[in-house]
């Protein structure tokens, strides 16, 4: 026992004790990136229906909509990045969410624009919708492609 | 016995040496996790830490001042709005130490079970 009353980890048994306490901390620390996630999500979800709004408002031949909802959107991706600082606030992370999260959300505005853009060369009256549709089914395949990813990586690290 | 030896021999190396040296600092539970937690981030408040090591703040405190004194990690004390908070990260040398410290314990366990297999083996085979 040392002075603390805690067994030195020198056999087998007490240093795979101390292997597990060390995976589980650092585990631990790069859990709480799924809850950004959720605010990612919200703030590509608003950018679709603001994107989707511009086939509203050319249909209604309403610029002024487009206004408004740009003003909403604005408001509430603020309130986002408001809420994901506080809550990324705690930890500063590194951990294995960070890379794939990023690529999938990149992934999802390309997607995005790219239908956007090939709606406009086509000359499609609509091209907010479909924007948005393909926009959200790329996030919802990233986001889940993320977790299986995390999993992996969490299994792999454990061994 | 013989497999067992042979895991002991195979210990006494650089990793052991490791392992020796930071078994003092880190052979704690709680500093361990508390280096470990903090290798996996860039920084974390001293309340995210507690609650995952789930001890009392006197006792973190004390686990941290051991880690930076040395060097292991560093405090930083800032303002959220009007309230105080205290940060706390794994130096450089913090994350080293550790990264020595789980490849001497992960050597260990290897030898071990080994050892162990060796032995299985002997003892099958007589």
């Amino acid at each position: 026992m040392t002075a603390e009353g805690t067994q030195a980890p020198l056999d087998a048994g007490a240093a795979e004790a101390a292997l597990e306490t060390a995976q589980r901390a650092r585990w631990a620390a790069t859990r709480p990136i799924p809850v950004p996630t959720w605010y990612l999500s919200t703030i590509i979800a608003l950018l679709a229906a603001y994107v989707a709004s511009t086939d509203a408002a050319r249909a209604l031949s309403a610029p002024w909509l487009l206004g408004v909802f740009g003003a909403v959107y604005a408001l509430s991706v603020g309130i986002c990045i408001g809420l994901l600082y506080r809550r990324i606030g705690v930890v500063s992370f590194q951990g294995p969410y960070l890379a794939p999260t990023v690529l999938a959300v990149t992934t999802t505005f390309v997607v995005g624009a790219g239908t956007y853009v090939a709606c406009a060369v086509a000359a499609l009256p609509v091209r907010g919708v479909p924007a948005a549709i393909t926009g959200s089914l790329t996030l919802g395949v990233g986001m889940t492609w993320v977790n299986r990813r995390v999993a992996r990586d969490a299994r792999q690290w454990q061994g | 016995m013989a497999g067992l030896k042979g895991a002991e021999d195979r210990a006494a190396s650089p990793a052991n040496t490791a392992l020796q040296a930071n078994t003092t600092l880190l052979g704690n539970t709680t500093r361990l996790a508390v280096l470990a937690f903090l290798s996996a981030c860039r920084e974390a408040q001293f309340s995210a830490v507690q609650e995952h090591c789930a001890v009392s703040a006197p006792t973190l405190s004390k686990a941290v001042s051991a880690l930076e004194s040395a060097s292991y990690v560093k405090v930083r004390k800032g303002y959220i709005g009007k309230y105080p908070h205290t940060w706390l990260a794994a130096t450089k040398h913090g994350r080293a130490a550790l990264d020595d410290y789980l490849s001497a314990l992960q050597l260990l366990v290897s030898s071990a079970r080994q050892a162990a297999q060796e032995s299985e083996r002997t003892t099958g085979s007589v």
